[in-house]
């Protein structure tokens, strides 16, 4: 299901609009970062934070209030959108993870999903990703 | 053809007329327009359904009787129509019904016109939504409102959208706010004397609800209320020039601090209700924005309330908060139903509110005076009652979530265990009122939730939460309870408890039957008085919409959507292993009594 409309990491970097940082920082942060080292504009293609306990604390919350509406509380889904738990772990996983944040899911017109870099800091977005990868499957 | 035309003689005889106009003609010519009286009139006109609630006080209750307790074991699919495409998702739609066509909408903004005899379908209309909108919760709508030849229903993207009934083609379209913030349409317009009455969803965006009216034959703004204290409402008049209209509540920062109004929330996601009786329209307010009420000690008017409102002059007439300084996203969005009843041989003018906190409310609706105050839910553990003098929550110390800056590194405060959960006692799913019986019928659901409060700030489409919450559970055998509740006693008459949360609306009936749908995909009749299972059908998906019933050519007839989805799927967590598995869909069905 995950796996589906994959599509290569390259393509996606070059879609990918110069325009999402126009803001700076005079916009507050939805997600307090503080304590976790800056990544800077250009995307990692691993997540620097991996193991991070700072960023999995923050990344907990973070997921509660930006994902959990869809992907479910604890990243259980309801059954609607993917179960989160089951992305892979490592650099497999972060791929896909960094191309659905930054992209968002639209297929044939539909918004599933909001291309969550638009509102939240790469920063914020690994700390995420650094707190999946600590859920597993039941 | 025009069955849909009320019983009166003088309508009687110019259907009979037009009858025969349309036999020599195209009958579509002759398609009547919706008017005032046709909408006044709906809760006891047995024709047709044109508006939301079943009449404008929302009562969901049709005089109909040829289904009841008796013949309901006859009642059967008279045929059932595919939503179609690869959009599926939560159809929490109620359908309309007039001059023969039903018109239902659909997730993902559409709306599709039927004939209400065959199913087969008359046109389909699908709203061209732009990427990045920001639902909150699920992909839904909950219904149009027809007047003259329009049938007019609210999108994803934040706008009004009004065709043409026989067309389907667009009349006019207005844009009512930037879906970018996270203002979204999914309730059901209401018309009242001519003007279409809107609110607007966006409740965990920091999105300002408001109250609109607007002309339902051009679209164009007549006045707006923004719910939230400090926020000018504006009248529009007939030259298009914008005057102000008076500052809701007077004056900013009376019950918020610093500028925390600003975007203090207040969706006005469920729409409202009206009354002729007072002429006065009856609006729900969401949760106050952010979560954490640490940030904005204080009432913060008019969030969780029920709001009066003149439907003339767009101004407040009176408020009801029933969750002040809401910590725990109870909202205060639920519906107000209008009904009357006697108490020591006087007509006392009511209203009644099963609220996402659990209680269940009755007012006197010339006033907003609390008459009585109920728990709905009896796990209910915030609060130890409502006070009748003050009208306000007598809660129960330690139930709020700790402030964070109390906490160590000001990150993450205490966290309580709640009842009921940030879903609420009940949520949007509108409750049913019998005029027969007396008692109203009340989509519930037994929840709780762990809830602390984080620090946040605002961002323009991020989520304005400051809060971290689970959902939980709190009985083995069942989440959903259907409730009779008596509003005179405020007692619980009977109850049915449902595995899976209930999620969609009830009908009731002069045949005796309660109507409502079960995410396991069951459309269900109870015995009105006793509760008693009396009838289900399987229609394949969930069923989160709502039930409506109507009479044509001398048969009754019921309807419903079905297609899981909506909150519940979405938000997960401990309620997935109840939920997980259901299939989404996405299809309308219609039953009639079997011939013999």
């Amino acid at each position: 299901m995950i796996k589906r409309s994959f599509k290569p990491l390259l393509l996606a970097v070059s879609l990918f609009p110069a325009t999402l940082w126009a803001h700076g920082d005079v916009t507050p942060q939805a997600v307090d970062i503080t304590g976790l080292t800056p990544i800077g504009k250009d995307w990692k293609e691993e997540n620097p934070y991996r193991g991070n306990a700072k960023a999995i604390e923050i990344g907990k919350s973070a997921y509660n209030q930006n994902c959990a509406r869809c992907h479910g509380l604890g990243a259980v889904s309801g059954g609607i959108a993917p179960d989160l738990r089951k992305l892979p772990q490592g650099k497999d996983g972060d791929e896909w993870f960094s191309y659905r944040v930054r992209e968002g899911a639209i297929r044939n017109g539909i918004t599933y999903m909001p291309k969550m870099a638009d509102y939240l800091s790469q920063e914020a977005l690994w700390a995420i990703r650094s707190w999946l990868d600590t859920v597993k499957p039941d | 053809m025009n069955n849909s035309f009320k019983s009166t003689p003088l309508k009687a005889q110019i259907a009979s007329i037009l009858m025969a106009c349309a036999l020599s003609s195209t009958p579509t010519v002759f398609a009547k327009g919706i008017t005032d009286a046709d909408i006044a009139n709906d809760a006891t006109t047995t024709g047709d359904v044109v508006s939301y609630g079943m009449g404008l006080r929302a009562q969901r209750h049709s005089p109909l009787t040829k289904i009841n307790k008796d013949t309901v074991k006859h009642l059967v699919p008279a045929w059932s129509f595919s939503f179609g495409d690869e959009k599926q998702r939560g159809q929490e739609a109620q359908p309309i019904v007039a001059n023969g066509k039903i018109f239902v909408t659909a997730s993902y903004s559409r709306l599709f016109a039927v004939d209400a005899k065959t199913g087969q379908e008359l046109w389909q209309y699908d709203h061209r939504l732009p990427d990045g909108i920001l639902p909150c919760c699920d992909v839904i709508n909950r219904g149009a409102a027809l007047y003259d030849n329009l049938v007019i229903f609210g999108t994803l993207d934040a706008q009004l959208v009004a065709l043409d009934q026989d067309t389907g083609k667009v009349v006019w379209k207005e844009k009512a706010d930037d879906y970018k913030a996270g203002h979204s349409y999914s309730a059901a317009p209401i018309i009242v004397n001519g003007k279409v009455i809107t609110g607007i969803a966006g409740g965990e965006f920091g999105v300002i609800g408001r109250v609109e009216a607007r002309d339902a034959k051009t679209g164009k703004l007549i006045w707006t209320r923004p719910v939230i204290e400090g926020h000018m409402g504006y009248m529009v008049d007939k030259d298009g020039t914008k005057k102000e209209n008076g500052m809701t509540g007077d004056a900013a920062g009376k019950t918020w601090p610093g500028d925390m109004w600003k975007y203090g929330g207040g969706a006005t996601w469920l729409g409202g209700t009206y009354d002729a009786d007072t002429n006065l329209l009856f609006f729900g307010t969401g949760n106050p924005a952010p979560w954490n009420a640490h940030t904005r000690p204080g009432d913060n008017l008019y969030t969780a309330s029920t709001l009066a409102i003149s439907p003339d002059t767009g101004k407040i007439v009176w408020h009801y908060q029933t969750s002040p300084n809401d910590s725990w996203d109870f909202d205060g969005v639920n519906e107000f139903i209008p009904f009357d009843f006697e108490k020591d041989g006087k007509t006392i003018k009511a209203g009644a509110k099963a609220d996402r906190n659990g209680f269940f409310y009755v007012l006197d609706r010339t006033n907003g005076k609390l008459i009585s105050a109920s728990k709905f839910l009896p796990d209910l553990n915030w609060a130890e009652g409502i006070d009748l003098k003050t009208g306000r929550p007598i809660e129960k110390p330690g139930m709020r979530p700790g402030n964070p800056s109390e906490a160590k590194e000001g990150k993450k405060g205490t966290s309580v265990f709640t009842i009921p959960s940030f879903l609420g006692g009940k949520n949007w799913m509108p409750m049913a009122y019998s005029p027969k019986t007396g008692y109203f019928y009340v989509p519930s659901n037994d929840w709780g939730m762990d809830i602390w409060n984080e620090p946040i700030t605002y961002k323009k489409g991020a989520a304005y939460l400051g809060a971290g919450f689970t959902i939980k559970p709190i009985h083995d055998d069942h989440i959903g309870v259907l409730r009779a509740m008596d509003p005179k006693t405020g007692k619980i008459v009977w109850e049915q408890k449902n595995v899976a949360p209930l999620w969609g609306g009830v009908l009731s009936t002069a045949g005796d039957l309660v109507f409502t749908g079960t995410p396991e995909g069951y459309l269900k009749a109870f015995d009105a008085q006793t509760g008693e299972e009396l009838w289900k059908f399987q229609t394949g998906s969930g069923v989160v919409g709502v039930p409506v019933t109507w009479e044509q050519d001398g048969e009754q007839f019921v309807a419903v959507p079905s297609g899981w989805g909506g909150a519940v799927p979405l938000w997960g967590g401990d309620v997935a292993k109840k939920i997980s598995h259901l299939n989404q869909g996405g299809s309308l069905w219609v039953f009639k009594l079997h011939a013999n």
